[in-house]
């Protein structure tokens, strides 16, 4: 676990680096005026388009194109292929979409990625480590991305804390049993050595022969 | 070196044997604690916070303000409604970020106020806090190791030390960290071996730590299956026991199974060492010499044909000595 980046198992290399925004045509005022009751009113890119994120107390989302001031329909399959191809970094792979997949709030997710993301867009790319974004389809954001090595070291950390069905729990029995029993064996074994060590072995007086 | 993997492994147990304790112990902290109460949070409550709406005439930001900037937000900081510009959109809110605030109805640069901050801080806190001290602190902040950013640090009066840490720039509590966080704090250090203060485990220190302990585990475990045949033997056949042949330079060599209750000279022939005897046991012709690290009396026969040196160093014939009285053997 330690010998690989924690960054590269986020796969915080598998997209692009954030593009600076471009001017909005309809400004923020009439956004504020629009919906004043918003929690807050966000300005970013998504796909090369700037685009409004209105969100309210309660979670709901709206997202509205800052060039048009319409509010954006969810994100459609071709969109979200779109999104997820510009916004994946190795270009080699960008137009290789293995599989896409569209989950409902009703839908059970996949075991990689939190529910609280529903309803999303699943989009694996045909590379290497079988990189995956979702894309969140309300709001076209891209709200986790997965390869093939965090998966590995999603179930090295599950081994690490012994926690079998979710790998959330540290404060688990069967962890704290096979803990004890290491901790028996370590002090066994700091013995053994010290005793070694203290004591050097009775056969070296036996030089003569 | 005969015995290249009790040598490996008791060496190597030298080195990092500590340090697989100290991985137990601080495991087994983890494993024990609740983490609500470790990570300083016993008394951390989230504010209720009522939505004020924006007002009618914020103003809109010059187009100058957006060179370069990834993302803007319009939202409310300590009830004041304010743009955030943000020039770096960091993966984790521990990195270094790089955020302007202006004040949405001004335009002015705005920043939390002392008396914000306190505010903010007393009200994440469930009991009285009876604060003593508030400063702006720079990284690296000794309570938050991996921290990248300046952070509010408001002090508690309480018993448990209390220091509240808040984010100048989303005025959002960060952490409380007390003494069961700094005590939570040094077994992370201990854990990752983190002794830089980065917040990580991804350090050269750790992988050599690491690499060697895998080293260590793999020797032991290697030694166990080669030892294990003998083990088993030695549990289940009656009549037989196990015996060390040493080295001739005295170091550790082979073990034998050989049957109980024989003198060493003949029961040394079921493992097929046969030592030279002329008489053929009888204590008379003194060719059947052995050594052995156990102590043993001295017959008279083994007076008669061994110096007082060659006792003294624990040689004797094999003839005048039972196999039951010795557990490691060393023949010329």
């Amino acid at each position: 676990m330690v010998l690989t980046d924690i960054h590269f198992i986020h796969g915080e290399s598998l997209l692009k680096p954030a593009t600076p925004i471009s001017s909005p045509t309809v400004p923020f005022s009439e956004l504020a005026k629009a919906y004043p009751r918003a929690d807050s009113v966000t300005l970013l890119t998504i796909a090369k388009s700037t685009v409004y994120k209105v969100e309210f107390e309660d979670a709901a989302t709206h997202v509205i194109d800052a060039k048009t001031g319409k509010v954006l329909a969810p994100i459609s399959t071709s969109k979200a292929l779109a999104i997820a191809q510009q916004s994946f970094a190795d270009s080699r792979y960008a137009d290789k979409i293995k599989s896409i997949h569209y989950y409902s709030e009703t839908d059970s997710p996949p075991s990689d990625v939190s529910p609280r993301w529903l309803p999303f867009w699943r989009v694996e790319f045909d590379a290497p480590l079988s990189p995956t974004l979702y894309i969140q389809a309300n709001t076209g954001e891209i709200v986790s991305k997965r390869h093939d090595m965090w998966r590995l070291f999603d179930w090295m950390w599950r081994f690490h804390i012994m926690d079998y069905d979710d790998g959330e729990n540290i404060n688990n029995p069967l962890l704290m049993f096979f803990s004890v029993i290491s901790l028996f064996g370590g002090v066994a074994g700091a013995t053994l050595l010290v005793q070694r060590l203290r004591a050097p072995q009775a056969t070296q007086k036996g030089e003569v022969i | 070196m005969k015995q290249p993997l009790a040598f490996i492994h008791k060496w190597l147990g030298l080195v990092v044997g500590l340090q697989l304790l100290i991985w137990i112990l601080t495991g087994i902290y983890f494993n024990w604690v609740d983490h609500r109460i470790a990570k300083g949070n016993e008394l951390r409550q989230s504010s209720s916070h009522t939505v004020k709406p924006f007002p009618i005439d914020i103003i809109d930001l010059d187009e100058k303000h957006f060179i370069g900037v990834k993302r803007v937000e319009l939202t409310h900081l300590a009830e004041t409604p304010v743009y955030q510009l943000y020039y770096s959109l960091p993966a984790h809110n521990n990195q270094k970020q790089d955020v302007k605030t202006f004040h949405a109805e001004t335009g002015l640069p705005f920043s939390l106020t002392q008396n914000t901050v306190k505010n903010i801080a007393s009200n994440s806190y469930s009991a009285e806090a009876e604060i003593s001290d508030i400063e702006l602190m720079y990284p690296p902040h000794t309570d938050l190791a991996g921290e990248e950013n300046p952070l509010w640090r408001v002090v508690v009066n309480d018993s448990a030390q209390t220091h509240i840490y808040v984010s100048p720039i989303t005025g959002k509590v960060i952490a409380h960290v007390n003494n069961a966080r700094r005590l939570h704090n040094i077994m992370f250090m201990l854990h990752f071996m983190d002794y830089a203060k980065t917040g990580g485990f991804n350090h050269t220190l750790i992988t050599v730590f690491a690499v060697l302990n895998l080293i260590f585990v793999g020797s032991g475990v290697l030694w166990l299956i080669k030892k294990l045949p003998m083990m088993v033997h030695a549990v289940f056949s009656s009549g037989k026991k196990p015996i060390e042949l040493l080295q001739n330079n005295g170091s550790s060599g082979v073990h034998a199974l050989v049957p109980k209750g024989e003198v060493i000279l003949h029961s040394l022939r079921n493992v097929n060492i046969h030592l030279p005897s002329i008489c053929g046991g009888g204590g008379v012709c003194g060719s059947c010499k052995f050594q052995t690290p156990d102590t043993l009396p001295v017959t008279e026969a083994d007076k008669a044909h061994c110096s007082p040196q060659e006792l003294a160093h624990g040689i004797r014939l094999a003839c005048q000595h039972s196999i039951d009285a010795i557990s490691k053997i060393s023949v010329p």
